[in-house]
């Protein structure tokens, strides 16, 4: 494992891609109403796949994360229909393999700490076949994006567990080094449609180290003692309380389980929930454990900062910078980390 | 924004050391360097963070609403847009004027925004407001530019056909994730509890996928603020999925003073157009065939 391959631009191998488009649904970053998302390359315009080399190497993720590939904002349990007194279930649409092209080093580890929560027992079996039928492609970034705080969350910037790291000589052409028995196999399929040759791995950029990583055990037992700070009630007043923060987060995954019908059909889905939201704790007979948006403020950089790091031993934050940008009033994990003390570098 | 801002920290400051007000309700500079964000000053020391800039977009008027904020006495920076939405809720007393003390701003526009090339009331009255803060002598009247150059979408996409039309705003509409943001940010989208939030709920599917009803989500919104919408632009600005929600609301705009002749919302009394009806009005659902 680990010899590298290349190809002599991204063309080449997104139409080696092209050539496996019925084996796998595959997916790269692009434009859509100069939006950045992932979109499925076989239903994207010529300017679109254009688009894909800009956003795959920039040294930010798009705007949507790589989590909905495993965790899609809403997936059938069961579907059903009724004849009369006779209740059919219904097939569920089966998750195709897929390849992710362009994903970004904090969305890798990302999935790592999702992993945490839904590989253990009891497996989530759903979320278990995605990832299994899913090969990662990461790119590597040579420079920290302007809301980038991965190395303080442990992250490398231009390494990651992906199946297979890609990255880009000056001439443009791609190198693709396989790190996984997937990844493996999928750059050996990629090799018998496309033109690639065997060559050394292309040097991953080096980040000085200039900065420190974050303690999981300091940040946790700082945030320990913030329980009863003012720091969140008035974080709080300007919070407006939508889910920007929790549907746009690679880490977050929490969810609610629905009903729908209509008329003769009907199905049980679950759906992508936010902890910002009032109705997310609230119960049957009325009480709401959290009434107030500091409650829920605070819950969510505990779940982040604290709780996640009780239970797994880890912070459950990539730094993708994505809350700090998305926030429409400015709330982010950096300003909650500077809120709550600035000891945490110290020591 | 020099004057304004050195005019505000200082009236800020001597409110609060004044005790005259609990709070002072304005913005600061993010901490992120990306131009300015909601703040809460509390004391005089605090006063010195605020400032005012062509980034302080975020209508704050709605905060007023929230618990942390009722009963006491708040100081709200307030540009002319947000004014006008203040102004409804003063209007259906959700607020107590005289609990609150208005700076108003004489608003230099915001960057990039459409909304303020057409904006016809960027400041607020004089009368109404407590104090009126303004950049006075860098402040050239810029005219105001003509609906169709600050919205070419909007005739651009009244000329698509019926199919164009519903392919685009299916494109858009389907990379809504539900976050709520556009409901949040908007000045007047005010409900105690809004429809898309009740339990069980069994007319609106909350689903989050390509094919659930994100339409209905966002056509029932903009017909419940058609007459409310005063034009801030928050919706827009702040989806993080860039879906153009303003181009709904300004087409409803249209619409409506095309029918209902030149009510403008926060400035002209309630009530407000499509909160009454009178018999001889047009009836767009024509209820032939039903009783």
């Amino acid at each position: 494992m680990n010899s590298s391959v290349k190809t002599e631009s991204l063309d080449s191998l997104l139409a080696a891609c092209d050539r496996l488009a019925g084996k796998y649904r595959i997916f790269a970053p692009t434009l859509e109403d100069a939006v950045t998302g992932f979109r499925p390359l076989d239903a994207m315009t010529k300017e679109q796949r254009k688009a894909v080399d800009a956003i795959a190497f920039a040294n930010k993720p798009p705007v949507t994360s790589v989590k909905s590939f495993f965790f899609p904002d809403s997936e059938i349990y069961i579907k059903f229909s009724r004849e009369g007194r006779a209740v059919t279930q219904m097939d569920l649409d089966v998750c195709a393999p897929q390849i992710i092209l362009g994903a970004k080093s904090c969305d890798v580890r990302s999935v790592e700490l999702i992993d945490k929560v839904f590989l253990a027992g009891p497996i989530d079996t759903m979320y278990q076949e995605r990832r299994q039928k899913t090969i990662v492609i990461a790119t590597v970034c040579h420079e920290m994006g302007d809301n980038c705080a991965c190395q303080e969350f442990g992250v490398s910037p231009a390494a990651s567990a992906a199946d297979v790291l890609m990255a880009k000589g000056c001439r443009g052409d791609i190198y693709l080094t396989p790190q996984t028995v997937k990844g493996e196999q999928l750059v050996q399929e990629l090799c018998t449609v496309g033109s690639f040759a065997v060559c050394a791995s292309l040097p991953i950029p080096v980040f000085d180290g200039a900065v420190e990583q974050l303690v999981a055990e300091q940040v946790q037992a700082r945030m320990d003692k913030s329980f009863d700070s003012p720091v969140w009630e008035r974080l709080a007043m300007t919070c407006i309380g939508c889910g920007t923060c929790t549907y746009y987060c690679p880490t977050c995954h929490c969810y609610d389980i629905r009903d729908f019908s209509r008329r003769d059909q009907g199905v049980r889905y679950r759906t992508w929930d936010s902890c910002m939201f009032l109705s997310f704790t609230n119960m049957a007979g009325g009480h709401n454990p959290r009434p107030t948006r500091a409650d829920r403020l605070r819950n969510r950089f505990f779940h982040k900062l604290n709780y996640f790091v009780k239970k797994q031993g880890e912070l459950a934050c990539v730094g993708c910078g994505r809350c700090a940008e998305l926030c429409p009033v400015g709330i982010s994990i950096s300003s909650v980390l500077k809120q709550i003390g600035s000891d945490l570098h110290e020591s | 924004m020099r004057k304004i801002s050195e005019a505000l920290r200082e009236v800020a400051g001597r409110l609060l050391r004044s005790g005259e007000v609990d709070l002072v309700l304005g913005y600061a500079w993010s901490e992120q360097g990306q131009g300015t964000v909601p703040y809460v000053a509390f004391t005089a020391e605090e006063a010195a963070n605020l400032c005012f800039d062509t980034t302080s977009r975020m209508a704050l008027s709605k905060y007023l609403l929230q618990d942390t904020f009722l009963g006491k006495r708040v100081a709200l920076v307030v540009k002319g847009c947000d004014y006008r939405a203040l102004k409804l809720s003063l209007s259906e007393n959700r607020i107590e004027r005289k609990h609150t003390y208005l700076i108003g701003i004489d608003c230099p526009m915001m960057d990039g925004s459409p909304f303020c090339l057409i904006c016809q009331h960027k400041c607020p009255p004089a009368e109404d407001v407590d104090i009126l803060l303004t950049e006075a002598d860098e402040a050239g009247e810029l005219k105001a530019s003509s609906h169709q150059e600050a919205f070419p979408e909007i005739p651009s996409i009244e000329r698509m056909s019926g199919d164009e039309r519903f392919e685009y705003w299916k494109r858009q509409l389907n990379r809504c994730k539900r976050c709520y943001s556009c409901r949040h940010a908007c000045p007047v989208c005010t409900c105690r509890q809004c429809l898309f939030d009740r339990d069980n709920q069994d007319a609106v599917d909350p689903a989050k996928d390509v094919l659930a009803q994100h339409q209905f989500y966002h056509i029932i919104r903009a017909f419940h603020v058609a007459d409310r919408c005063v034009g801030c632009g928050q919706c827009a600005q702040v989806c993080p999925e860039g879906i153009p929600l303003h181009l709904l609301h300004q087409k409803l705009q249209l619409e409506l003073h095309k029918h209902y002749g030149s009510y403008r919302a926060g400035l002209d009394e309630l009530p407000s157009p499509l909160s009454h009806a009178h018999a001889h009005e047009p009836d767009f659902f024509g209820k032939v065939g039903k009783q």
